[in-house]
């Protein structure tokens, strides 16, 4: 990957551009049941990465082409805002944010029962409000507690985050400025419990060693995003 | 046969809610020896039986369930309804009422129009997202003059309460008649609709908490200045031994003096636009279905 050139330094002496160490990550905060309208939602913060996610359903599904018999269909939009960039982003879908929703789904499809919800849809629905890097974890983390939020059933939560590569160093979720200049980006989402993994990608090149650096990084990463879900949710009925 | 988690607090779909072999119920799996909680809710355990009770979601009909549903539209031979659910309600001609309907001599708008409020059971649930209704019982019946209000499906069992307790409750202190769907549509109807639905609204915001009955009767009481009992006489007899705790608990009648007479003129006020279905003799019949 490579990335655009910069004369910040990304790294000296363990520390990061941020002042972080490089498996510390971004302060996260998360709060379920943000939107009165929805059926379920969550707002979640990962450093300056700000996601709210709503949930709707089960529902009739539309169209009536696309409905599966005997379990239910997820429908996942995700999108940012025009706000939420330097540039302002024009508004809709594009290349991107249709991949991102095809990957959060097929990371969602693993967990949610479907079965229990036959001919119906259930949408999710997720907007970046303001993106620093790793905006599809950051959105499937909202995802999942506004899930959970609307009563949905599913086997576990799951919590996502990612692991990158900085100046030839392996470290945890990667912030805005990493991103673009680092050599290597590895989103992954995995079950609250920790034992199966829901969505793993890569952009750039990593040695096998370093991915397996990244992926223990990420499982420390995604477990301290699970114990603020699981927060988040009990707060909301304390 | 251990539970990880103690009675009735908040697990979190994932959640390990036991070890051992246990009979699981809603909102639970197992994996190998350990039960897990697939939904938001509060852990109900008896014994060897585990079940979550959602905190929130959709209304799913079941057969047997009490709806309160909308009328939408009138087809040939049979109503839609509206039962807050993405499943729709039907109710055949068949089932409209207890009595024989021609279709050659009577117009269906007649017997329910659209928008009409009506009381059913659920006969039958299909794949195709249709819940069968009936209205072929005693004590289901169009609901007239009252007040109809929305809360979570998921928490009609608290508005209800162990063995009805907490809505006969509701009903002693506003004095209102309060007819509860399983799919979270509360009909009210009587002279403090507004106290009754304040309360109501009170078990929905404090559903997951425990000695809810106890905070509601505080809320009713503190508020029985304002809001005059129901007058004794039009009580049934039989859930009169029910309440008898409740009565004693009570604080000596509140002196009301003023508000007692103007109460008495708004129910005379209602009596006139009463219909043949809210007629006394009808009333105790009602109470005995809406409890369940």
């Amino acid at each position: 990957m490579g990335g655009t050139e910069t004369d910040i330094p990304l790294l000296v002496d363990g520390k990061r551009n941020d002042g972080r160490t490089i498996d510390q990550m971004r302060p996260v905060k998360i709060e379920a049941g943000v939107l009165e309208r929805a059926d379920g939602s969550a707002y979640v913060e990962l450093g300056e990465t700000h996601a709210i996610a709503a949930v709707y359903g089960p529902k009739e599904m539309h169209p009536r082409h696309a409905l599966i018999p005997n379990k239910g269909v997820l429908k996942v939009r995700y999108s940012m805002l025009p706000f939420s960039v330097g540039d302002r982003k024009r508004p809709g879908p594009d290349r991107r944010s249709r991949e991102i929703a095809k990957v959060t789904r097929e990371a969602f499809e693993s967990v949610v029962l479907l079965d229990k919800y036959p001919r119906s849809a259930i949408e999710i629905d997720i907007n970046i409000m303001q993106a620093d890097a790793g905006t599809r974890v950051v959105g499937l983390t909202a995802a999942s507690v506004a899930l959970a939020d609307a009563g949905i059933a599913m086997t576990d939560l799951i919590s996502s985050c990612a692991s990158g590569k900085i100046e030839d160093t392996v470290v945890l979720d990667l912030n805005g400025l990493e991103d673009n200049c680092g050599q290597a980006d590895v989103p992954i989402a995995m079950t609250g419990k920790g034992e199966q993994i829901a969505l793993m990608q890569m952009d750039g090149l990593m040695t096998k060693e370093e991915l397996n650096q990244a992926m223990e990084y990420a499982v420390t990463g995604c477990k301290e995003l699970h114990k603020a879900q699981v927060d988040a949710l009990r707060r909301r009925y304390q | 046969m251990t539970l990880k988690i103690e009675n009735r607090q908040l697990v979190i779909p994932g959640d390990q809610i036991a070890e051992g072999d246990y009979l699981l119920g809603e909102g639970t799996y197992r994996e190998e020896n350990r039960v897990y909680s697939t939904v938001l809710g509060l852990l109900d355990a008896k014994e060897s039986f585990l079940k979550v009770i959602p905190l929130k979601g959709k209304y799913i009909p079941k057969p047997r369930d009490l709806v309160i549903g909308v009328i939408t539209d009138i087809a040939f031979s049979m109503w839609n309804l509206n039962i807050n659910s993405h499943y729709s309600g039907v109710l055949s001609v068949a089932n409209g009422c207890e009595r024989y309907i021609d279709l050659n001599s009577e117009k269906l708008s007649d017997i329910y129009a659209i928008g009409d409020v009506v009381l059913a059971k659920v006969d039958n649930v299909s794949e195709s997202l249709v819940a069968g209704l009936t209205m072929k019982d005693r004590g289901l019946y169009k609901l007239n003059d009252g007040k109809l209000i929305t809360i979570s499906p998921t928490k009609v069992p608290r508005v209800i309460g162990k063995k009805g307790t907490m809505i006969q409750m509701l009903k002693d202190n506003t004095g209102c008649r309060i007819v509860v769907g399983q799919n979270g549509r509360i009909w009210i109807s009587g002279v403090n609709i507004n106290l009754a639905i304040e309360a109501i609204q009170l078990i929905e915001k404090n559903a997951h908490k425990q000695g809810l009955t106890d905070e509601v009767q505080k809320f009713l009481l503190s508020r029985k200045g304002t809001a005059p009992a129901k007058p004794v006489a039009a009580k049934p007899a039989a859930p009169a031994a029910k309440t008898a705790p409740v009565a004693a608990t009570k604080a000596p009648a509140p002196a009301a003096p003023k508000s007692a007479p103007q109460v008495k003129k708004l129910a005379e006020a209602e009596l006139p636009k009463m219909k043949g279905s809210e007629k006394p003799e009808t009333k105790k019949e009602v109470d005995d279905m809406e409890v369940f």
